[in-house]
């Protein structure tokens, strides 16, 4: 699954803003102190202030392993 | 507003529009018609005065009833019961006609719904949550529900593992009650009616198991994900298309119920 990566400014920049109405961009802590977003959160950003999120970099999200018990 | 209702002409519908389901339908903005007959079929017969041949109100032992209908996640985000917006969504959530769909790395639902809050019929001994989902998949991630700190006092529901289990906890701190599964799809409710015993509905089958409840979490659930002590985590991919929480309900309703949801989601063409 693609996803795009944040520096922590990025995310700061994003955190309680809605990209579509009624749903928030939500920042998710990944490896080596970077973020990401996902695909759907970049293609449906409208807002220019926040076109910047197109030009992210992309890549290959690896799922960290869930607690099924 | 509501121009298109069909129930001057069909018999399910004499009586006219609940007011229930009036309320939702005018606060959530929607007008569709087969919307509107299949929440008005829905609310009648959740107060047992609908056309399933029930006389039992589960209404009134439900604290929350979330259709997921209108195809937005604004129209989404409102509750059938309280006919008021109480839940708002994060990271990559799809949304369409037929529910919400995860996508299993960012996306969840708020729910304001904290068991331990008190006023709720979701009690420590009565209790329970359940979902619709649309899609078969398998993974470890929970769909809906919440722990504290020190992952205590646990109220989750995983639908299909990749070991092909489904995993429920209700009220408890360890232990989860496990029963084998291979299909995620169709309607799932975690159970309790007292103090010794945690049941699981998967469709129409009901298992039970020993499982001593502990205590409420202070924690609000999160739908397509859990609470994980203020954190979302584990997200699900599934497509769900209706939640509840609720006070505990006997066997005899809670196959009831599943017949109402699912004669609701045949109303509504997306049933599985």
């Amino acid at each position: 699954m693609i996803v795009y990566l944040l520096t922590v400014a990025q995310k700061n920049q994003l955190l309680g803003v809605e990209y579509i109405a009624d749903c928030t961009y939500n920042p998710l802590e990944y490896a080596n102190g970077n973020w990401i977003i996902s695909q759907k959160e970049v293609e449906q950003t409208n807002d220019e202030k926040f076109a910047w999120v197109k030009d992210l970099l992309q890549i290959e999200y690896v799922k960290p392993k869930d607690n099924a018990s | 507003m509501f121009g298109n209702y069909i129930g001057a002409s069909n018999p399910r519908f004499f009586g006219g529009l609940d007011a229930d389901a009036l309320a939702f339908l005018t606060a959530a903005g929607i007008t569709d018609a087969t919307i509107t007959n299949a929440i008005n079929r829905l609310v009648k017969n959740y107060k047992g005065l609908g056309d399933l041949n029930n006389s039992v109100n589960l209404w009134n032992v439900t604290d929350r009833i979330i259709p997921l209908v209108g195809g937005t996640l604004t129209k989404c985000g409102y509750d059938l019961k309280t006919a008021t917006k109480l839940y708002d969504f994060f990271g990559g959530m799809g949304v369409n006609s037929n529910g919400i769909t995860g996508n299993g790395t960012n996306s969840y639902a708020k729910t304001g719904f904290i068991p331990s809050a008190g006023g709720l019929n979701y009690t420590l001994n009565s209790a329970r949550f359940g979902v619709y989902c649309r899609t078969n998949v398998q993974e470890d991630s929970w769909v809906m529900g919440a722990f504290s700190t020190g992952v205590l006092d646990i109220s989750n529901l995983l639908l299909r593992s990749t070991t092909n289990q489904t995993s429920s906890f209700v009220n408890i701190n360890n232990n989860a009650f496990v029963i084998s599964n291979s299909d995620s799809r169709g309607w799932f409710c975690a159970n309790r009616i007292d103090s010794l015993n945690s049941k699981i509905i998967i469709n129409t089958a009901i298992s039970s198991g020993l499982r001593t409840s502990v205590n409420l979490t202070n924690r609000e659930f999160y739908l397509m994900a859990r609470n994980a002590n203020g954190s979302d985590a584990n997200y699900v991919s599934t497509q769900a298309a209706f939640f509840i929480m609720g006070g505990g309900l006997s066997d005899a309703n809670l196959l009831l119920e599943r017949t109402i949801i699912q004669a609701f989601q045949t109303d509504l063409g997306r049933a599985v």
